[in-house]
């Protein structure tokens, strides 16, 4: 009887401890959501890696892998805009995560770097200071999508946001150049 | 036969109570040896009353480690042996401290159970994705761009090239089977993409480079790479011939692609 208590106890604990885990990485996806989520993703891969091998092609800590950079991350805000637009939250979330994750330490280091070794004068300067208005701009489309469109009741949606907000203004400080230009 | 012949003769007897018949005749007749005989026997049945004490405990194995030495026909399992003790004493041991287990096993419940049922506010939201929106060739591509934006020397860059290449040839492999011809082709694509404008270019501008990179550094570096770029065509060869025709297409063009960019790694 002890000894089956025992057992039993053990078991029990075991599985609480397993249940209460959860993964680091997600598992592969079954083939046929693999499949589906090639054909959403088609497109916005083609742009990361075109704008990836761009950025590989230009030289360090100039306004050009500067531009390159923020066209990847404005190539993830129009997926996450459409995924919006159809109201499909779980995507918006996967989405604005990895976007976050590619500007607080992607774009935004990026930015802090060139801006610090570049005359804000010259002419790289100020080519520099427009794009980092349009990233901006970019950034404050997408919460505004998020906050307005058809997944603003979202919980997770709301939780993503917040994410979004430590990106300023520490991660995308405000321009010195006052360019209203978007894209 | 004389007294002291016969007195030896009973104390050598297995039993002195049972005196046989050549030696009866003289104990019969003989007072002392009579009296030797009784208290003989007397002793015999004293030592057979007496308690016999435990034997040590490593005894049997001793006595079993003797015989096997002797090369029995039929060797004991020793293995068993031990486990069958250990599980004796385990069982021993549990039956003796149950209520105390059952209360530790009890805590260890308790203790997991407050762990994983209390909000941990530090948890990162990628956790909370679900499995049916994360697509990992999609995480990796954005991880790679996050890497090429703050990559500040040309072998970072050609590792994280690599990288990405050899992750969209495992995906295009693994898709060989269910996507359809163009969706193949578009995933093609983006490798020879990477290969010949990411990985190709920045092996010229290695070799190129004058200072800062030993030459042997700068060779071993492209191999490493151009034995990637290898394996990934030999994988993507031993697929060809599984796949349907319009995939096969898609794969011929990775496949080239893997074999002119390991050229150029190579110098060739």
């Amino acid at each position: 009887m002890a000894r089956a208590l025992f057992t039993l106890l053990i078991l029990v604990a075991l599985a609480t401890w397993a249940a209460g885990q959860h993964p680091g990485t997600a598992a592969a996806p079954a083939p046929e959501d693999q499949l589906r989520l090639l054909r959403a993703n088609r497109s916005l891969i083609g742009n990361l890696v075109s704008e990836g091998v761009e950025m590989a092609n230009t030289s360090h800590s100039t306004a050009a892998r500067v531009e390159h950079c923020r066209r990847a991350s404005r190539s993830l805000i129009n997926a996450i805009l459409q995924a919006a637009e159809r109201g499909d939250a779980e995507r918006v979330v996967m989405l604005t995560n990895l976007f976050g994750d590619f500007v607080r330490d992607g774009l935004s280091p990026l930015l802090e770097e060139v801006k610090a070794r570049i005359d804000p004068q010259s002419p790289e300067g100020e080519r520099l200071g427009v794009i980092q208005q349009q990233a901006r701009a970019d950034l404050q489309e997408l919460k505004l999508t998020l906050t307005t469109g058809a997944v603003r009741d979202n919980q997770r949606v709301q939780e993503s946001l917040k994410q979004l907000d430590e990106l300023t203004p520490s991660g995308l400080p405000r321009p010195t150049v006052a360019s209203p230009a978007t894209n | 036969m004389n007294c002291q012949t016969v007195q030896n003769q009973i104390l050598a007897l297995p039993d002195p109570r049972d005196i046989p018949a050549a030696l009866q005749q003289h104990v019969l007749h003989c007072a002392a040896c009579h009296a030797w005989a009784q208290q003989a026997a007397r002793l015999e049945a004293l030592v057979a009353q007496l308690p016999v004490p435990p034997a040590p405990g490593q005894k049997k194995d001793a006595l079993l480690g003797e015989l096997i030495s002797a090369e029995p026909l039929i060797q004991p399992p020793a293995r068993l042996t031990a486990l069958y003790r250990s599980a004796s004493d385990s069982r021993r041991f549990l039956r003796r401290n149950t209520m105390y287990l059952s209360g530790l096993a009890a805590a260890i419940l308790v203790a997991v159970a407050v762990y994983s049922f209390t909000p941990r506010p530090h948890r990162h939201q990628h956790d909370e994705v679900t499995q049916a929106e994360d697509y990992p060739l999609l995480r990796k591509i954005v991880h790679g761009n996050t890497a090429l934006a703050r990559a500040d020397s040309l072998p970072r860059k050609l590792e994280v090239l690599a990288q990405m290449a050899d992750d969209i040839a495992a995906d295009t492999r693994g898709m060989a089977r269910i996507a359809s011809g163009d969706e193949l082709r578009d995933m093609a694509g983006w490798y020879e993409k990477i290969v010949k404008d990411g990985l190709a270019s920045q092996a010229r501008e290695l070799r190129k480079q004058p200072v800062g990179i030993p030459e042997a550094e700068k060779t071993r570096l492209l191999e490493s790479y151009a034995a990637r770029l290898q394996a990934d065509a030999r994988m993507t060869e031993q697929l060809l011939q599984e796949v349907p025709p319009e995939s096969q297409r898609a794969l011929r063009r990775l496949l080239e692609a893997a074999r002119e960019g390991e050229k150029t790694l190579r110098g060739q």
